[in-house]
């Protein structure tokens, strides 16, 4: 399995940039998930990464190969690059049995046709795909036809494994139990990756580090615990989880990295991380996840006020409750039902990240 | 479950209109004498003479040559043009495509006449290019000529069908054997070629299938040298033996039956496997065209050059003949130019009803076909019993029967049938006979735009109380009437061009340009053909013009 180094990638449409200089690095046997909403270029970049997007500028390597290199004029075309690309319509060849499509890729290598046969046998088995082998792709379920589209790209032993939203053509339960097997597959196998989705809980199954792209740029890139609970700017904090946001004003830069804020909605004050630069009086957003709101029991103290209850839902493996907040509405997880009408709120000030007002920001 | 009565009577129909003059046919070739003669009884005597005459099996040896000949012209050249048009940046690919199936457009009878005046021995090219440059090295007239031209003409059907299927070829499964370690070639090798495959071997079938019934073509080409095919066989028996040997006739018409109908089903099947590599396609993903780079234009001209020989050389012979008295070496054009002869074509009672019949039978009847295929398709809409199986078949039955023989067998209907009897000489015979020969492409236009039309759609209407039959009324057919005017434009065009089934049902009351262009060759009186044969043209033009205006697309 191969170093994968991407540098300033740009990549254009015509007039139109959809990659203004991406740099990125995937380890050996490390798995990176491209998160973003659609339109922010991840999928163009997986597509570049495997020559089928020509990029202007930047350079891509595997180890001592360089794939691209704008300075150079040099472009492998994609196949010679020796890459494993899982397509999002798993593109499977219709005239095609399984086994002829898995074998493809050996037999372009000029592999002889026993070694053809064992490797791909062993593929197959690897995937459970055992008893298909003469089958046609039409004959196959969605998870199996996604199963054949690995062994494709995986039997002639790729150095990285590029998949395109692998699991968006599966059905939600057949999505779930497929990210389980695909995470202990990649495991198992010790593969490089590089998946594109636009699934923040499928990224956070899958990736040992995500990449989150917006609008042609990397926004952040960590652990999915690293994101997930430390979130470098607004754009990252809301797109993972269910969040709640809270307009304000800045009272007083505390230390430590804190700040105090007054909130829009109501007189509440409170007390927060410090991400932005802000000054006293500035507007700013205050993003909190669903979770981290706990309801306490009464009595006042820091961070805490009373909210009056709108109404609750029940979501099986908790609550979902709302709260009147001025003129909106604060969302609060829960494990207890709870009824009555003001209840006692509390978040802690290390879940409250306070951002400059994106106004403000830009 | 008992059946709704009225899908009842349209399956009844359907069934008498298509059975009943393949049966007449069967019936006839195994009698002595004409099926309304007493005296005539059961016997093998008719296959006997006809497989034991020579000419019989010269002409079946020369379709099959012919048949061959198209195919080796029609399928690479379709193929090709396909290519270059659906997948390649060759420059004008917009205008190209609607210009690649004019041909579909023109009577091949038309067309015959138009190669007969532009580049037979005394055409207006034959005689430019000897002007020229001293020569004019080819003859229309031979064997090879009536193959090529034939192959030339059958080009827009193979690029039809190929282009559907290369456009169908999503670009996913060729990056995913780029990235596998395909090159270009590989992959147009290993991943294109087979999905095309079965689309390729479809137009094959369906240019062999257009030369074994070649008519028009073969007996204006062929004429001067005694060429015979075998619907000109089954043309020229009755001048040959001098009488009307009814049950020679049949006894042809049925042996050519027999040699096409495992051609319709051979071309069923391969549309089976063109649709089970249809439904498993992914997300359809934009195509990039192949960059031809300094092959673009080269590749134009193979286009135009094609163009030239296929369209424009036989439109503007038969054009400039309508115009002028006569034509030979040494005429100066602009001294024989005249509209004498349309003066005359718009003098003659029989031609003027040939121009209005048809007309009526393009405008009228092509509605009153359309209604018919409409009934038909929803007969069989959204049921999927036995009878839907049966009708599947029905409509696919006449695909196997040539014009020709289909309008003797309606002929022979028309006698057989008493009541029919009086309808004999009016344009419904007619019409019925176009109806149910253009039976399996109306069915099919109707149809797609019915199975566009969401089932949810008409379970809503009849979730809130509607029957189905108010469903179909009140949701289903508003839904598709831009489909139905569609269908007629196309069934319009299709009965404009339609010549060989008119043939034997012409006579006095029944004419229509198509059958008359037949007949009037034979006499020799080129003016009035010619200028018939624009009539022809310009009707086929306003109904080109109008569907271009309704956005139409020419190939449902």
């Amino acid at each position: 399995m191969g170093n994968l180094v991407i540098t300033d990638l740009h990549v254009s449409f015509g007039a139109f940039k959809i990659l203004k200089g991406v740099s990125l690095e995937v380890g050996r046997g490390e798995v990176v998930v491209l998160l973003g909403p659609s339109g922010s270029g991840k999928t163009t970049l997986l597509r570049a990464i495997a020559g089928l997007e020509a990029p202007q500028l930047g350079s891509i390597r595997i180890d001592e190969k360089v794939l691209f290199q704008g300075d150079r004029r040099l472009d492998v075309p994609a196949e010679k690059r020796d890459l494993g690309l899982v397509f999002q319509s798993y593109a499977l060849w219709p005239h095609r049995s399984v086994f002829d499509n898995v074998a493809y890729g050996l037999k372009l290598r000029g592999v002889d046709k026993l070694e053809i046969a064992t490797r791909t046998h062993d593929a197959l088995k690897e995937l459970g795909l055992s008893g298909l082998a003469e089958r046609f792709p039409h004959q196959l379920s969605g998870g199996q036809q996604q199963r054949v589209a690995i062994a494709r790209a995986l039997v002639y032993k790729p150095p990285v494994l590029l998949l395109d939203e692998p699991l968006s053509n599966l059905d939600a339960k057949l999505r779930d139990e497929a990210k389980a097997w695909l995470r202990s597959l990649i495991v198992d196998l010790q593969l490089s990756a590089v998946m594109v989705t636009h699934d923040q809980a499928e990224a956070m199954a899958l990736a040992d580090r995500i990449i989150l792209l917006s609008d042609g740029n990397v926004v952040q890139e960590d652990t999915p615990v690293g994101i997930y609970n430390n979130p470098a700017n607004i754009f990252s904090a809301e797109f993972f989880g269910t969040n709640n946001r809270i307009l304000g004003t800045v009272v007083e830069i505390l230390e430590g990295g804190r700040t105090r804020i007054r909130c829009e909605a109501s007189d509440i004050e409170l007390v927060g991380e410090t991400r932005g630069n802000y000054r006293v009086g500035s507007a700013v957003v205050a993003v909190v996840r669903a979770e981290r709101i706990q309801v306490a029991g009464a009595g006042s103290g820091p961070n805490r006020f009373p909210l009056p209850l709108a109404h609750s839902m029940f979501g099986g493996s908790r609550w979902e409750h709302f709260f009147r907040f001025g003129p909106s509405l604060l969302r609060v997880y829960g494990e207890r039902q709870i009824s009555g009408d003001d209840h006692w709120l509390e978040i802690q000030p290390e879940h409250l990240w306070i951002f400059d007002a994106p106004e403000a920001a830009s | 479950m008992v059946m709704n009565p009225s899908r009842a009577v349209v399956i009844l129909v359907t069934a008498g209109a298509v059975c009943l003059p393949l049966g007449i046919l069967f019936y006839q070739s195994v009698l002595s004498g004409p099926f309304f003669h007493a005296d005539s009884h059961f016997t093998l005597d008719a296959f006997g003479f006809v497989l034991r005459d020579p000419e019989f099996w010269v002409a079946l040896r020369n379709s099959l040559l012919v048949a061959t000949g198209m195919l080796v012209v029609a399928l690479p050249l379709g193929a090709l043009l396909a290519l270059l048009v659906a997948r390649t940046d060759i420059p004008g690919r917009g205008v190209l495509e609607p210009l690649i199936l004019v041909p579909i457009l023109v009577s091949p009878v038309v067309l015959a006449l138009g190669y007969v005046v532009a580049a037979g021995p005394v055409g207006f090219y034959t005689v430019w290019s000897k002007q020229l440059f001293g020569v004019a090295p080819w003859n229309i007239y031979s064997p090879v000529a009536i193959a090529v031209i034939g192959g030339l003409s059958h080009v827009p059907y193979v690029f039809l069908y190929v282009s559907t299927a290369l456009k169908g070829v999503g670009s996913d499964v060729e990056e995913a054997a780029r990235t596998t370690g395909a090159g270009p070639l590989r992959v147009a090798l290993d991943v294109n070629l087979p999905l095309v495959a079965p689309a390729l071997m479809f137009s094959a079938v369906l240019v062999f299938f257009a030369g074994v019934e070649m008519f028009g073509l073969a007996l204006v080409l062929g004429n001067s040298n005694n060429f015979s095919m075998l619907a000109v066989y089954l043309y020229k028996l009755t001048t040959r033996l001098g009488v009307p040997a009814y049950h020679l006739m049949a006894t042809v018409a049925v042996l050519i039956v027999l040699l096409t109908f495992p051609l319709v089903m051979l071309q069923r099947h391969y549309l089976k496997v063109a649709d089970k590599f249809v439904t498993v396609r992914g997300k359809a993903a934009r195509q990039r065209p192949l960059t031809l780079g300094a092959w673009r234009y080269p590749a134009l001209m193979l286009a135009l050059a094609w163009l030239a020989v296929t369209v424009i050389v036989p439109i503007s012979g038969i054009t400039l003949r309508a115009f002028v008295t006569y034509w030979g070496p040494n005429v100066n054009l602009f001294d024989v130019l005249t509209l004498d002869q349309f003066r005359f074509v718009f003098s003659e009672p029989v031609l003027v009803r040939g121009i209005r019949n048809s007309v009526l039978i393009g405008v009228v009847g092509g509605g009153l076909a359309v209604a018919c295929y409409a009934a038909i398709a929803f007969a069989a809409h959204r049921r999927n019993d036995e009878w839907t199986h049966l009708m599947d078949y029905l409509i696919l039955v006449p695909r196997a029967i040539p014009g020709l023989l289909a309008g003797l067998a309606f002929l022979w209907v028309f006698l057989f049938i008493s009541p029919l009897a009086p309808l004999r000489a009016t344009l419904f015979s007619i019409w019925l006979a176009y109806t149910v020969v253009w039976l399996p492409y109306g069915a099919r236009l109707v149809s797609s735009s019915l199975v566009q039309v969401g089932k949810e759609l008409e379970e809503a209407a009849v979730s809130i109380g509607a029957t189905r039959r108010r469903a179909m009324f009140d949701v289903t057919l508003p839904l598709i009437r831009v489909g139905l005017l569609t269908s007629w434009l196309l069934v319009f065009l299709m009965f404009e061009r339609e010549y060989s089934t008119g043939v034997y049902l012409l006579t006095s009351g029944t004419e229509v340009i198509g059958a008359l262009l037949v007949t009037l060759s034979e006499t020799g009186s080129m003016n009035q053909v010619a200028a018939l044969a624009v009539i022809n043209l310009v009707l086929i033009g306003i109904g080109v013009i109008t569907a271009f205006r309704f956005g139409v697309r020419l190939h449902g």
